[in-house]
């Protein structure tokens, strides 16, 4: 199809796409330098009022969703569209050209092209070894005709749908698509996730628990892991259980948990033990909150903590069974320890309570981005690196003409064409 | 002997074979040509070595990883593709008169590795690093790069040549012809588009899997589909508006500009999700 109306012309042009391209290049450079997503009181502290209203007025602080940004990309999709409809009728007719109508001047000319004296017999001997070289030599009379990857030239629309299919993975990602994150702490569950824009709840239809939160340092005292054991329940019922770390989410009903972030609480887990009667008891227990060990009208409660950042690193533990003067114990976070009270001793564990901060995204379109990827990736080799070649042989008289075209690597055709021509020497 | 100790070496065998090449293409001493190319292959094994062994070296420390995670370990790899790719073109395209403008990329690389205040120790990987694509993705981007370093190396060579005149007999005339090298600067481009497009590709797929969002317009992956633009423009400029020659050499060293910017100004001047490579 080409139109010629201008309007047509106007989003069929290269001239366009140019322009697309630098516009999006040149654009896309003010979100990397004005920090995206603040609120208009941190442009004017930075910028000054009048800067601060224009960027807001242009959208600048949510640039790569604006009207005008996303206006650039419609633009590019449309002339990709267009410029692929519009030149796909010269495309097909380089893939379907007409290849036994040339005369022997003009195989003559081409630019690989050799004369080689040839008896008759020999003749028909040499259009079967070139035939052994993989060329699919087909003839009207005395001219021969052989083509290798015509279909290349199809490569670029390959690029273009390619292109289109992300573009469509993303806009079905940002329609159908959520994205949410939620902070459970340990051993409590959650039914819904909120969302990163609005931060309203998203319901998940089912609950995910987190049963347990780990850091994993280095020995330099880097963090080498965080990892987090979820639980999914349906109804009460755990149908799964599996661990997550950065780089190894878990997906469950199209919602993926990816391991984001945490938060050290000012709440523990208190694992007691009363040595004499091996009694024991998992209570937890808010900071400086006093708390009851019911079967044994014991008080406990930590009534300090040294920290660094968010992780504690001992407690202040206080113990009191009512009869004896209250005690207290410093112990090393998430190791036991031994209180004394009058003649009983307890061993006490205590835990400091995290809670897990996930990222939890929902998007559809993620499998045609990704098939877009990958057909981008083919569609730029073909383009690249497969060659249309096509060769001719000419039976005429007592020579055999050979003339090849091809249209990239001819580096490569040319040692193609050289064999051509030393299989067919070798008969002469 | 330990990884530092080859990859310094490499720094001043690098910075011989700039001498080497640059002798061979201005004094024009047919003896040298061979050892020069033999004396870079060497080189290049002993940066290999090197990288290798400091793979080694962290397995030894406990902290496993591919020696592809911070500021040092990555120029030192651009250096080593560089040099690689380069030595590739040499054999296929006999072109010596081209080291003495891409060999220089890779001594630059390192000397900017060996001297400057970057931190060199082999350090344990982030989480968010500890990943099978860190290889795919950090390969993929730096063959790109490399391509796109030798492809504005080229462009050099254009418009030093397009400038000498036709009957000039001076070493510029041992330049190849400005034809064959817009064939290959051509050729680098192209090279090159297709593995930054991997790259950007195996970082949004990588993103993915850690954070759930494949494409979030941080400024290192804002800065790679700004070049990448920079570079699908150059290509089709070419294709549909016959541009060559001169325009496209400019274009090449431009082009090589935005990578340099997105491989190292983003870490410098612009702050994102990407900080591993801040120096």
């Amino acid at each position: 199809m080409r139109f010629n109306n201008s309007i047509w012309r106007f989003f069929a042009s290269v001239q366009l796409a140019l322009f697309v391209f630098i516009a999006l290049a040149t654009t896309s450079i003010i979100g990397t330098i004005i920090p995206q997503n603040r609120h208009l009181a941190f442009y004017s502290e930075n910028y000054g009022n009048f800067i601060a209203q224009f960027i807001y007025v242009l959208d600048i602080q949510n640039m790569y969703s604006s009207w005008w940004f996303t206006g650039l990309l419609t633009l590019l999709s449309i002339n990709l569209i267009i410029c692929s409809i519009d030149r796909f009728p010269l495309t097909q007719a380089k893939v379907k050209a007409k290849n036994f109508s040339f005369s022997k001047e003009k195989l003559n000319s081409m630019e690989f092209s050799e004369t080689i004296s040839l008896n008759q017999n020999n003749q028909q001997q040499a259009i079967e070894a070139i035939k052994t070289l993989g060329w699919k030599l087909q003839n009207t009379s005395s001219l021969y005709f052989a083509e290798k990857f015509a279909w290349s030239h199809y490569g670029v629309y390959l690029v273009h749908i390619a292109i289109l299919m992300i573009f469509t993975g993303g806009l079905v990602g940002g329609l159908y698509g959520f994205k949410g994150s939620v902070m459970i702490p340990e051993t409590q569950s959650t039914k819904e996730i909120y969302s990163q824009k609005s931060a309203e709840p998203y319901p998940l239809g089912f609950e995910v628990r987190c049963d347990e939160f780990d850091i994993e340092y280095y020995d330099t005292g880097m963090v080498k892991t965080y990892r987090s054991q979820l639980s999914i329940l349906e109804d009460n019922k755990t149908v799964l259980t599996e661990n997550i770390e950065v780089n190894h989410p878990i997906t469950y009903k199209g919602v993926t948990f990816y391991q984001a972030s945490y938060e050290g609480f000012q709440s523990f887990i208190v694992s007691i033990i009363e040595k004499e009667s091996g009694d024991n008891k998992v209570i937890s227990v808010d900071y400086q909150k006093q708390v009851d060990w019911p079967e044994k009208e014991i008080k406990i409660g930590i009534l300090n903590a040294q920290s660094a950042k968010q992780h504690v690193k001992q407690v202040k533990f206080w113990l009191f069974d009512g009869e004896n003067d209250p005690v207290t114990g410093w112990l090393d976070n998430e190791k036991a320890g031994v209180i004394i009270s009058g003649d009983k001793e307890y061993e006490v564990l205590v835990k400091q309570m995290f809670a897990t901060g996930l990222q939890a995204t929902k998007d559809p379109g993620v499998w045609l981005v990704y098939l877009g990827c990958s057909l981008l990736l083919v569609g730029l080799f073909i383009c690249f690196f497969l060659s249309h070649t096509k060769i001719w042989v000419m039976q005429d008289g007592k020579h055999l003409i050979l003339a090849g075209t091809c249209n990239k690597n001819k580096l490569g055709f040319e040692k193609d064409f050289s064999k051509l021509s030393d299989t067919v020497k070798k008969l002469s | 002997m330990d990884s530092s100790t080859l990859i310094g070496i490499t720094t001043f065998t690098y910075l011989f074979a700039t001498i080497l090449y640059a002798i061979l293409f201005i004094f024009k001493v047919p003896r040298l040509s061979k050892a020069t190319t033999v004396f870079t292959i060497i080189a290049f094994l002993i940066q290999t070595a090197g990288i290798g062994l400091r793979w080694v070296e962290s397995y030894q420390l406990g902290i496993g990883h591919a020696p592809l995670t911070n500021m040092y370990e990555s120029v030192v790899f651009f250096a080593w593709s560089i040099v690689l790719l380069y030595l590739l073109v040499e054999l296929k395209y006999k072109a010596q008169a081209f080291g003495a403008f891409a060999v220089p990329f890779a001594f630059i690389a390192m000397a900017y590795a060996s001297f400057s205040s970057i931190g060199k120790t082999i350090n344990p990987l982030v989480p968010a690093l500890q990943s099978n694509w860190l290889i795919s993705h950090v390969v993929t981007c730096f063959i790109g790069y490399a391509a796109f370093a030798l492809a504005a190396a080229l462009g050099v060579m254009y418009l030093l040549k397009n400038r000498a005149n036709k009957s000039d007999t001076g070493f510029l005339s041992r330049l190849p012809s400005l034809m064959v090298i817009d064939d290959l600067t051509h050729k680098m481009l192209i090279f090159g588009f297709i593995w930054l497009t991997a790259g950007i590709i195996t970082g949004a797929v990588w993103a993915n899997s850690a954070w759930g969002t494949y494409w979030s317009w941080d400024p290192k992956e804002t800065w790679s589909l700004i070049t990448w633009f920079v570079y699908a423009l150059t290509l089709h400029i070419r294709y549909t508006r016959g541009w060559s020659g001169k325009r496209i050499a400019s274009l090449a060293i431009f082009g090589f500009f935005c990578v340099l910017f997105t491989y190292y100004g983003v870490n410098f001047w612009l702050s994102g999700l990407h900080s591993y490579g801040s120096p």
